[in-house]
């Protein structure tokens, strides 16, 4: 009778440090990152999914130049090969993937704008579709990002810091690696979804 | 009286300061939300009086009887940025849509930049896709943009996005405005007693001063900064004319970058 008692007051004080260890804000944290990256992911995936359409419509058109077309389709074989497990993703594994996926969008870009020569294209519903889903999903990748990055930032500070540091290890939460800003992305030509001039 | 009607004046005035202020410096890169919630936050200044009323009133009702919250903004610079990413943070910054539905879009006008950007909040992806979005502009926004008709273009983009819409999202219990009629009826009873109350305490007292710096401080206070979101008062004005206090505020949803946007 005396041993339960001594385990319930044992337990709770257990529970009691845990909550006020912050343990359940390291949890909420990492579901949040976990949850981010999700989203990530999907948008991504998107881009994937929209390619192989973009690539009939495109080949559609009479003499659209092939290299521009082959390139999409090899960045977009490299970037689906790529996988990340991004809960032990080091800065370089996630640099390699990020350079891929990168890879991609600045060979879609370049179709975009190549595609302006072609009046045909231009008045194809398809493609104006085909266009807008592009950039509409261009845009969720950037924004998926963007919190990615946030909730990656907010949960390291809350690891690394006093007194979450001691133990953090001790349940295995471990640092989380963002997204770099992309070195190709400030020297390459900004992605310019025809959309502008018209 | 006239003592207390300069005091009012005065604090109407640095009561406006303040909002002016604020907004310039917060606002350093996005317009602060506006709270309780104003649905054409018209920024740039590109429509007329009465159109900001007649918008503002339909998006007031619309948002009553879905729990749908489409949200205008005209601004005069995106500050470099792309519409397509000003719209998507500004509708995640503010929280247009209740957080549990996502129902919030924000229709993103920049005038001078000649750019715009519908963002479709997180849970109308599925109705207001890319190339739905895509094609009304096409079809209703840009043609009137192109001929200065902003109005015109913003008033059929959101007729075509309502009816889009239509039936995917029910109203909340508390906005229904069967409710907001009945909390009317009781703050008129309120008021009348409290009226009587204070009649009978004057009467009872001879302390007449007592009304006065009541309703010269504390009450007019909250509306002369209530007045400056609304483009001189008239956009929410047209929210409590609507027959209930309407338009609740932002609520939380979350934008992922759905949309479509162009230049013209």
């Amino acid at each position: 009778m005396k041993k339960t008692t001594l385990f319930l007051l044992l337990a709770a004080s257990f529970q009691m440090l845990m909550t006020s260890c912050g343990y359940n804000d390291m949890v909420a944290k990492r579901e949040g990152v976990d949850k981010a990256w999700a989203n990530v992911q999907s948008a991504y995936q998107r881009r994937l999914d929209l390619i192989p359409n973009l690539v009939s419509t495109v080949k559609g058109e009479a003499n659209f130049e092939q290299e521009t077309l082959t390139k999409v389709v090899e960045a977009r074989a490299s970037a689906t090969q790529m996988k990340l497990d991004v809960s032990t993703a080091t800065p370089e594994q996630m640099m390699q993937w990020q350079q891929a996926q990168g890879q991609l969008g600045a060979a879609l870009g370049r179709l975009i704008s190549i595609s302006e020569n072609y009046p045909n294209l231009q008045a194809n519903q398809g493609f104006r579709d085909l266009r807008d889903q592009l950039e509409g999903t261009e845009n969720r990748i950037n924004t998926e990002r963007n919190r990615f990055n946030e909730v990656v930032a907010e949960y390291n500070t809350l690891i690394k810091s006093i007194p979450q540091n001691i133990y953090a290890g001790w349940f295995g939460f471990a640092p989380r690696t963002p997204f770099q800003a992309d070195a190709a992305a400030a020297t390459a030509p900004k992605v310019d979804f025809g959309t502008e001039k018209k | 009286m006239k003592l207390a009607m300069g005091r009012f004046k005065r604090i109407v005035f640095f009561s406006k300061l303040l909002v002016l202020f604020s907004f310039n410096v917060l606002g350093q890169n996005y317009p602060s939300k506006p709270e309780p919630a104003v649905y054409v936050n018209d920024l740039a200044n590109i429509f007329q009086d009465q159109q900001r009323l007649e918008l503002e009133t339909m998006l007031v009702d619309y948002h009553d009887s879905t729990s749908t919250q489409i949200v205008v903004v005209t601004i005069n610079s995106l500050e470099g940025m792309d519409a397509s990413q000003y719209a998507t943070e500004l509708g995640e910054k503010w929280g247009v849509g209740k957080a549990s539905k996502d129902n919030g879009v924000l229709f993103l006008v920049a005038p001078l930049d000649r750019k715009m950007f519908i963002a479709a909040g997180r849970g109308t992806e599925e109705k207001l896709t890319d190339v739905f979005l895509g094609r009304i502009r096409d079809n209703y926004i840009l043609p009137e943009f192109k001929s200065g008709n902003y109005y015109a273009g913003v008033r059929q983009g959101v007729l075509q996005i309502v009816n889009r819409l239509s039936g995917t999202f029910e109203a909340d219990e508390e906005s229904v405005s069967q409710g907001g009629e009945i909390s009317i009826k009781v703050l008129l009873l309120i008021i009348l007693i409290m009226f009587l109350v204070f009649w009978f305490l004057g009467k009872l007292s001879k302390v007449v001063n007592y009304g006065e710096t009541y309703s010269g401080k504390g009450y007019r206070d909250g509306w002369g900064g209530g007045g400056f979101w609304g483009g001189g008062g008239s956009s929410w004005g047209g929210g409590s004319s609507g027959g209930s206090f309407g338009g609740g505020s932002f609520g939380g949803g979350s934008f992922g970058g759905g949309g479509a946007g162009g230049s013209w």
